[in-house]
């Protein structure tokens, strides 16, 4: 069985990015728009292993909702921020919420199809 | 980043229509009255007949420094450039998201660059519009800083411009650089 991936970005583009590169690797995608569609989707979907999640998007920004996750035990699925911030302060607040890694857009397919792999247990 | 207007967000609401209505009404009848008090009359036509260009236009705003960046750029090359990443048919929709994301990023490599000059902006979201007939040029004030880039892309041109007004009073101290996870396209594992 396939493991599943939860990406939340409100780019369509970064969405079809990410599966583009997961898919031929042998990972479901779930797509969400935003942290809050996030929260939904994770509810609906107990199988999911690694989210991609964003920082800058309406409605529910990322660390918001790696916030909840973690405050309210919502899931056991590692955490890697994409996206195009680079602040030390957004990497620190993420890390304290559990997140295990931070990348940059744009990013390589090699490389992240690299990630999953190393962290979706 | 945290949207200003929550409500209300469902398009068949009665308010929503209103409001997409009210907008259709600024850009088709506010801007000739609005030139029409400054002596100038303005009739609705049609867009000229240039070549079609999606821009992008991205606000940045902080304590110290504001403006903009924009990109413009034509469907077809970015659909040309979908296609590189894996996204073969690509309706308009996501070919406008496409140069939205690529205007966020673009501002995110700014930013990373400012960082390192001390100046820290917050971004707001990017605006879209599908344009005939552009050229980027700003008459600016003392203040304000210009920048525009023209780049030939396979016969199709890209431009790029950002804009910016700097308070006076702000002084630059460089920061040490804070690690090389900055860089676009890398990884940091915690």
């Amino acid at each position: 069985m396939n493991k599943s991936v939860l990406v939340v970005d409100d780019s369509i583009m970064v969405r079809h990015q990410v599966r583009a590169a997961l898919d031929p690797a042998g990972f479901d995608v779930i797509e969400a728009v935003d942290g809050a569609d996030g929260l939904a989707k994770l509810a609906a979907n107990s199988d999911i292993c690694l989210i991609l999640c964003d920082v800058n998007m309406p409605v529910m920004d990322g660390i918001e909702m790696i916030t909840v996750v973690q405050n309210e035990r919502r899931s056991a699925a590692a955490v890697v921020m994409l996206t195009t911030e680079g602040s030390p302060e957004l990497i620190r607040q993420a890390r304290q919420c559990g997140a295990k890694g931070w990348i940059v857009k744009p990013f390589n397919p090699a490389m992240l199809v690299g990630v999953v792999r190393k962290l979706a247990a | 980043m945290k949207a200003v207007l929550t409500s209300p967000r469902r398009p068949s609401e009665p308010r929503w229509s209103r409001l997409r209505d009210s907008l259709s009404e600024v850009a088709r009848d506010c801007g000739p009255k609005l030139l029409e008090a400054y002596s100038i009359r303005a009739i609705p036509t049609c867009a000229p007949d240039n070549p079609a260009e999606l821009v992008a236009v991205l606000r940045f705003r902080g304590p110290h420094f504001r403006g903009s960046v924009g990109i413009a750029a034509s469907p077809a090359l970015l659909r040309r450039s979908l296609k590189n990443v894996g996204i073969p048919e690509a309706e308009l929709a996501l070919v406008q998201d496409c140069l939205a994301e690529l205007s966020n990023q673009l501002l995110g490599r700014m930013k990373n660059l400012w960082r390192d000059l001390g100046v820290g902006v917050e971004v707001q979201a990017a605006a879209t519009v599908l344009h005939r007939g552009l050229t980027a040029s700003m008459a600016g004030t003392p203040d304000a800083v210009f920048a525009v880039a023209h780049l030939d892309c396979s016969g199709e041109t890209v431009t790029l411009w950002v804009d910016g007004i700097l308070d006076p009073q702000f002084v630059a101290e460089p920061r040490e650089c804070v690690g090389p996870f900055q860089v676009e396209g890398s990884v940091l594992f915690f």
